[in-house]
């Protein structure tokens, strides 16, 4: 099952500012990073291992852990990662934006992909095979945003797209379903990995620890919305 | 014309009680003999209106000055007929209050104008009217009208002051007033913007404000929060992330962070006090450093909020300044 679109509307602004904008600005560094490829390969791994997240730097006092804790937000490692983070981010950031105004908003997310890096970071540090290969992308961020999203609007109606039998269906599916999978998926998968001690190339930690950093959402509504959350009222 | 003997008439009549009678005989008189000083004497005994009396004796003294008799009798008729204007005006102005009370509030506002230009000195009726009237710019100058006639009066003053510095932004005085909790008079204020608006910007902002207003009024129970607490609360975020980004500078070992970004760190906590204190625009610390308007004024708050937005974005400059000197790639 695929989201497609949240069905609900703003309540407080008309545009998605920040959410776009970040849509725009890691696309626009995605480009540049496939054009660098191409021409300076070597060029390339070498940016990735800087401004990508390595548990080494980041744990060390080196300094530039964060930088490129701040960088790697910004860098992914492919299209599905990238579409599928943007996608996401695109879907339920629209309404935690609303929600929070898009100062507070920006400074959530970046809030939760931090600390998406840092709970990755932190488990991936003995890691003898992960040691060389950077952790990138906006995983951490997104999982933030979309557990604000169940936090604030759980029941709120997302639509959704699957296959059954090469027919498409386009359902509307509560917001709960969807990142109650999102998390169930990732507490089984990390569990697995946990005690099987396999290689693992997805940031399931990140998406963990940006989910947790989620519920510091309450520091960023805007005052009306925080009102209504607590005055048990949609917000 | 025989003038002698028709006054000899218009006296018998107005002896007899035919007032009307000997009115009409003596205003014969006064036509063909104006300078019939007993003719104007009796007219202001028989007239009808209290502004006739006045008139016949006005024209009684022209001709004798001096007369004491005319002078005292038109005395007491000035001090009658300031009674009689006060006696309408509050007449008047209590039919206002009753309309006003029953929510009549046009026909409280055209007695009112009619009060304000018949009798141009009632400070009840200016003050009642610049209550009833919408347009703030109209309130303004009934304010300013009693102002004039009483000086002293230090609340209206105030509220004159408030209704000045908000002078062509009325959509941020609604804001004051629902942030007070007058929500009625917010309403009328955004109604007004509304309807006055010089272009459909102007008018989509105010019904988003009616729009937000009437969200803080449909919700029963609706919970409001210390102006402190949202501040505080809000101040969290930039000093949250700061911490975790030195956090991560340092390898997560305080000891190591430089100096520098500790003190730098003050510059964001400043900061993000100063942003986050753009959304209790009503607090107590705004009302003592802006007046009772707080921090409503929007240029004030814009500038404060840029203020601050800039204080929480100078330590990161210094941050990924500091990092990128500790990069293994030298990019730029």
């Amino acid at each position: 099952m695929f989201p497609l679109n949240d069905t609900e509307s703003n309540r407080y602004s008309n545009f998605p500012f920040v959410t776009v904008t970040i849509i725009g600005v890691t696309a626009a560094i995605f480009l540049l990073e496939l054009r660098l490829m191409q021409s300076d390969a070597a060029q390339f791994a070498l940016l990735i291992q800087s401004l990508g997240v390595m548990p080494r730097a980041m744990l060390s006092p080196a300094g530039w852990g964060a930088l490129s804790a701040l960088t790697s937000l910004f860098l992914h490692g492919g299209w599905v990662q990238l579409l599928g983070t943007m996608w996401s981010l695109l879907i339920f950031g629209r309404r935690v934006e609303d929600a929070c105004g898009a100062w507070r908003f920006s400074i959530f997310y970046l809030l939760c992909g931090v600390c998406g890096i840092i709970a990755d970071g932190v488990i991936r540090r003995d890691s003898a095979t992960q040691f060389g290969v950077p952790s990138l992308g906006a995983n951490g961020a997104v999982a933030g945003v979309m557990g604000a999203y169940l936090i604030l609007f759980p029941t709120s109606r997302i639509r959704s797209f699957f296959f059954a039998w090469f027919v498409p269906f386009f359902p509307t599916v509560r917001a709960f379903w969807i990142a109650g999978y999102f998390l169930l998926f990732n507490l089984l998968t990390m569990f697995d990995l946990f005690y099987t001690e396999a290689d693992f190339f997805v940031g399931y930690w990140a998406h963990l620890g940006g989910f947790l950093a989620c519920l510091s959402i309450f520091f960023f509504l805007r005052p009306e919305a925080y009102q209504r959350y607590f005055s048990n009222v949609a917000v | 014309m025989d003038t002698s003997s028709s006054l000899s008439d218009a006296i018998a009549a107005a002896r007899a009680g035919k007032r009307r009678e000997a009115e009409d005989l003596l205003h014969l008189i006064v036509k063909h003999a104006p300078n019939n000083l007993v003719a104007w004497f009796w007219l202001s005994e028989v007239a009808e209106t209290l502004d006739e009396q006045i008139a016949a004796l006005e024209s009684a003294l022209f001709i004798a000055p001096h007369n004491q008799k005319a002078m005292a009798r038109l005395e007491s008729l000035y001090a009658q007929q300031e009674m009689t204007a006060q006696d309408r005006q509050q007449e008047l102005i209590k039919t206002a209050e009753a309309a006003k009370r029953v929510g009549h509030t046009k026909e409280a506002h055209d007695i009112l104008l009619r009060v304000v230009e018949e009798f141009e000195n009632s400070q009840t009726a200016w003050l009642m009217l610049s209550e009833l009237i919408d347009d703030p710019q109209d309130q303004i100058a009934a304010l300013e009208h009693v102002l004039k006639l009483n000086p002293k009066n230090t609340r209206l003053r105030s509220r004159l002051t408030l209704l000045k510095r908000f002078e062509g932004d009325w959509l941020s005085l609604g804001d004051l007033y629902r942030d007070e909790g007058h929500m009625a008079r917010a309403r009328k204020m955004y109604l007004t913007v509304a309807e006055h608006a010089k272009n459909g910007l102007e008018r989509a902002e105010a019904d988003r404000r009616m729009a937000v207003l009437y969200r803080f009024t449909e919700i029963p129970n609706f919970k409001r929060f210390d102006p402190t607490f949202t501040w505080i609360r809000l101040s969290f975020g930039p000093i949250a992330l700061y911490s975790l980004f030195i956090l991560l500078f340092g390898g997560f070992n305080p000891a190591q962070i430089p100096t520098l970004l500790y003190a730098a760190g003050g510059s964001v906590v400043i900061g993000s006090v100063l942003v986050a204190g753009t959304a209790a625009p009503r607090h107590i610390v705004w009302k003592i450093l802006f007046g009772r308007v707080g921090l409503n004024m929007p240029i004030m708050r814009r500038i404060i909020g840029i203020i601050g937005v800039l204080m929480v974005l100078a330590p990161y400059i210094l941050l990924i300044e500091l990092a990128m000197a500790q990069l293994p790639l030298k990019l730029f």
